[in-house]
């Protein structure tokens, strides 16, 4: 496949950019047209063909024995015996995962490490829609409009998964596969009312129109965060309830044996209650649309293009400031510090900001000999933030990236698969660089896997990260308060891994075991360092590459699956961080331990039992050892206990399921802000399927 | 000297010894009696690729030629993938074993003087590749090419449907454009088994969901019959997708359908084809002359999820109790 440059700016040069997209398809299309003549005689390829499950983290459908990633699935049987109540409490259950309410609103998840407000190291798809938001740098979770009963499976990647789903999938990568309109039909009814003024409700309803299947889901969550406090003496409000309301669609259509076209439109609308001692409110609006087209070749190769676009709208309601309120002194003060001018609003009682996205994907997945197959793709994406408030400009900035893709796998033996993943991204303020990952998967057995990775990877600063300008003006010419403020020379992150793993299966297939150790170097990651600056209290944040970091590790996940009945699932994780980062660096050098943000000591247990009297009893456990949270607070070390019971009937052909959820059943704990507690929540659940 | 005694010495000089004469005698029944002087059945494999079902198949067969005939069988083994001409190896050999259609369609082509196997190859595609050298399959056959099939009589999946659902009243069934002229015998075999037929044929062009449901929702338990390629893997998941939505059991023709959501898989496995092939070569060696033949698997594999039977209620018995009535 010949490449064509990329670095094109114009009107013309963007079209152009797409070419290397038809180049694909029209070679792929050429090399394998369908047969549209009835192939009447069927060999034995036909009947050995392989089935495929669902597609693995170098989207191919690959086993055990082919996988280069450690990788955690979280399958339908899964989410309904355990005592989650929100998406994020699913994650729980991954080894090296943490998972946290920085307030009543915002949840944060992040891999083993350098978990702030807006954890940014992590890519989320949903349908192989990527939901990570440049404006955020992270995943805002209110927003992806996904409930649990809208899940089919998980699948997570732990470890840079770079090579496979862009730079974003720095340290791990999470793919939700959402169910299918096939999988159901009729309306579905549910509603949560818990304590903590948790109410939920959803209502779905599944059906066809014509030659169309689709899913109509609309749902309503919202609680009232984390209770009141008095912290230190001092009476915190903590006002950090949320409300959320969101509409999804999901079409599937296949005009041919060959083709499948799956859209999905969606729009959320949240009311958030957000910060740290001071509170206000924040309202999300976010609108998506998606659109992927299958087709299977006679040769079991394939061919998918995906477009989408992602729109978000956010207004933060604060309290309008004047300077002289800000200062505590009046304008006629001698002590004012700006003579000669008035005193004047300088923060306005709303501030906007918008992020949109485009992103549009070919891939084909090849098997050109033997025992070579090969997924190879090209997207183009184009990503656009305003907001006056955090880029000190009205306009829009906005900038295109490309990457090119492919990941190998060579079956060089019987025993021996070779995994090698390369890709290609550019990105106009980042230029150009590559990733890769090479892995080696030896089967010392058929159901014991040993393997060998290694992983190169680069994540580029993101729109907020390279072109952030957070300051507070009197004025063009006057700055009083600069906040945070964007390298100009900012650079990529770039990680070095590598990882030796073990999957398998014992006890006739009744247990599954995955072990991953590694260690993992991150140079010029990206934070913020102090500067002196010459502004009202003349310090500012930089963005910039401030932190080194080395993370050494131990996952350990086993599943006990044995029947329909009985579900055990297991984990460990240890890791250790040992780094710096750049704290200030004018007037004075100062650098900090990064150490203090391990988290050394990760378990979590999940026993699940189903009676046959149709009751389910199910344990959730996870312990954290003590850690301090990324620009958070310390949390001390705590094990949480989440317990589920639920009743399911069966009526005429409807189903009904009732369930009583204890969320921590223990003490209250830290969470990312010491004054968050998390105490204990009771919810009680009513859910009904009228096929 | 006695005149007795030189017409002795006379005798003994005319004629042989008795005790050379016995020895001969001896060695030629040792010889017959042991077959030590037989050179080995010289066997040439060939084989259409060296994956994994082929590999196995191979492997199978030789070690059990070896296990149960420790050195009657000399094997020599050729890859069709590697393109080379096989004119020496065929003279060679006493017998050839073809492992996959293009195997066969290689081997077909040379027409040797020696016996042919055709093995892990199907009913259409021996029929087609005995039509392309032969002239016909008759022909194939008077030129002592053999087939052992690995297309499972569908029969025998629907006699497991009634097994495992008793009470089943309706079956439907996939066909594809390969398999669309079996309708009417499959009628008559679902019929003598108690049970309405519905059929749906899926054509490439055809919308696969449109054309399945209606059909999965009226059946109480559902049969894809293997076609080509495309359409096995194509209307696969939505047939397991619907299956789920209508809690309508599937029984599947490979593992890998079973892994993917079926209830059941009946199936050659690559065991099964090397089980029943080393048996015919060791039957062959003792009536090497005459025709050919084609032959249905005697043996098959036979699996169940037991996650899908638990999410559909359905009780399984042993695998024995299945295999015993099938």
């Amino acid at each position: 496949m010949s490449v064509v440059p990329i670095i094109m700016t114009t009107r013309a040069g963007r079209l152009l950019q797409l070419s290397p997209m038809l180049l694909v398809a029209s070679q792929v299309l050429s090399a394998d047209l369908p047969d549209v003549q009835h192939q009447r005689v069927l060999t034995e390829v036909d009947f050995l063909v392989e089935i495929p499950p669902v597609s693995g983290p170098t989207h191919m459908d690959q086993t055990l024995a082919q996988t280069p990633a450690s990788v955690t699935r979280i399958d339908r049987a899964t989410i309904q015996a355990s005592a989650a109540v929100g998406l994020i409490d699913l994650f729980r259950l991954v080894p090296g995962f943490q998972t946290y309410f920085v307030d009543g609103s915002r949840m944060g998840v992040t891999y083993h490490a350098l978990g702030d407000e807006y954890p940014r190291r992590l890519e989320v798809k949903v349908d192989g829609r990527s939901v990570y938001e440049s404006l955020f740098s992270a995943v805002d979770w209110s927003t992806i409009g996904v409930t649990l009963d809208d899940i089919e499976t998980i699948e997570i990647v732990r470890g840079a998964n770079v090579a496979a789903d862009g730079s974003n999938a720095f340290l791990a990568s999470i793919n939700i596969v959402t169910r299918s309109p096939l999988l159901d039909s009729g309306w579905m009814v549910e509603s949560q009312l818990g304590s903590g003024d948790i109410r939920n409700a959803r209502v779905a309803y599944t059906g066809t129109h014509g030659p169309l299947s689709h899913r109509t889901t609309l749902s309503f969550r919202s609680n009232d965060g984390f209770d009141d406090v008095i912290f230190r003496g001092q009476p915190i409000s903590v006002d950090d309830s949320s409300k959320n309301s969101s509409a999804t669609f999901k079409g599937l259509w296949t005009p041919t044996a060959s083709d499948s076209v799956e859209f999905q439109v969606g729009l959320s609308d949240s009311d958030l209650g957000i910060g740290e001692r001071e509170y206000f409110t924040r309202k999300l609006s976010y609108k998506y649309q998606y659109a992927n087209w299958s087709r299977l070749m006679n040769s079991g190769n394939a061919l998918q293009m995906s477009l989408y676009h992602n729109d978000l709208d956010i207004v933060d309601e604060v309290t309008p400031l004047f300077l002289s309120e800000a200062l505590g002194v009046a304008d006629t003060s001698p002590y004012w510090p700006l003579p000669g001018l008035p005193d004047k609003l300088v923060i306005d009682d709303r501030n906007r900001a918008e992020s949109e996205r485009w992103d549009i994907e070919l891939r084909s997945i090849l098997t050109p000999l033997e025992n070579l197959r090969a997924v190879t793709g090209v997207a183009l994406r184009y990503d656009s933030v305003k907001g006056q408030e955090l880029f000190d400009t009205p306009d829009p900035l906005s900038e295109t990236s490309h990457r090119m893709y492919t990941n190998l796998e060579w079956t060089r033996s019987d025993r021996l698969v070779i995994n090698a993943g390369l890709i290609l991204e550019h990105k106009d303020s980042a230029g150009s660089y590559f990733s890769y990952r090479f892995a080696g998967n030896y089967q010392l057995q058929p159901e014991h896997i040993f393997r060998v990775a290694l992983n190169r990877s680069f994540r580029s600063p993101t729109l907020l990260e390279s072109r952030q300008k957070q300051v507070v003006r009197y004025n063009e010419a006057i700055i009083l308060d600069a906040s945070v403020i964007s390298d100009s020379e900012i650079n990529n992150e770039k990680l070095r891994s590598i990882e030796v793993g073990y999957a398998g299966y014992l006890f006739d297939q009744k247990v599954s075991l995955d072990v991953r150790l590694f260690r993992e170097q991150l140079t010029d990651v990206i934070n913020e360092r102090r500067s002196g600056y010459p502004d009202l209290d003349n310090l500012v944040n930089i963005r910039d590459n401030t932190d080194t970091l080395d993370i050494d590790g131990l996952e350990v996940q086993a599943i006990y699956k044995p029947n329909q009945q009985v579900l055990l699932r297991a984990h460990y994780s240890y890791s250790d961080i040992d780094g710096e980062t750049l704290y200030t660096s004018s007037p004075i050098l100062e650098i900090r331990d990064l150490g203090v943000h391990s988290l050394k000591h990760g378990a979590g247990v999940l026993a699940s039992y189903r009676f046959d009297s149709a009751i389910t009893l199910s344990a959730m456990t996870s312990y954290n050892s003590a850690t301090r949270h990324y620009r958070g607070g310390d949390a001390e070390n705590h094990t949480r206990i989440d317990l589920k019971a639920t009743k399911s009937w069966t009526v005429d052909r409807s189903s009904v399921d009732i369930s009583f959820t204890v969320q921590n059943a223990g003490e209250p704990y830290r969470d990312f802000y010491q004054h968050h507690q998390f105490e204990t929540h009771y919810i009680l659940g009513f859910r009904v399927a009228m096929p | 000297m006695s005149p007795i005694s030189s017409h002795s010495m006379e005798r003994n000089s005319d004629r042989p010894k008795p005790a050379w004469l016995i020895a001969i005698l001896f060695a030629v029944a040792m010889i017959f009696s042991t077959g030590v002087a037989a050179d080995p059945v010289k066997l040439l494999f060939f084989v259409s690729k060296p994956t994994k079902d082929y590999l196995e198949v191979l492997h199978t067969i030789q070690q059990d030629l070896d296990d149960k005939f420790p050195s009657k069988y000399h094997a020599a083994v050729q890859f069709v993938s590697d393109q080379t001409a096989y004119d020496n190896q065929i003279a060679a050999a006493n017998l050839i074993v073809t492992i996959g259609t293009a195997a066969a369609d290689t081997a077909y082509q040379y027409k040797p003087n020696v016996p042919i196997i055709s093995v892990l190859i199907t009913d259409s595609s021996f029929a087609s590749m005995a039509s392309k050298h032969y002239g016909s399959i008759d022909q194939a056959l008077a030129n002592r090419v053999s087939a052992i099939c690995i297309d499972q009589p569908t029969s025998r999946s629907i006699d497991l449907a009634k097994l495992l659902l008793p009470g089943a009243k309706k079956l439907g069934m996939m066909l594809g454009p390969s398999s669309t002229n079996l309708q009417p015998e499959l009628t008559t075999m679902i019929s003598d088994k108690g049970m309405d037929s519905e059929f749906v044929v899926i054509a490439p062009s055809d919308n696969p969901i449109v054309k399945i449901e209606p059909v999965m929702r009226e059946s109480d338990i559902f049969i894809p019959v293997p076609d080509n390629r495309l359409i096995n893997i194509a209307t696969a998941k939505w047939i397991l997708h619907l299956s789920y939505r209508h809690k309508v059991p599937v029984i599947a023709f490979s593992r890998s359908y079973l892994s993917a959501g079926a209830l059941a898989a009946i199936y050659s496995s690559p065991e099964n084809v090397a089980m029943q092939t080393s048996e015919w070569i060791a039957d062959r060696a003792t009536s090497p002359s005459g025709a050919g033949g084609a032959y249905q698997p005697k043996y098959f594999s036979i699996h169940f999820n037991y996650s899908v039977a638990a999410s559909l209620n359905i009780p399984l018995k042993t695998e024995q109790f299945y295999r015993e009535r099938l």
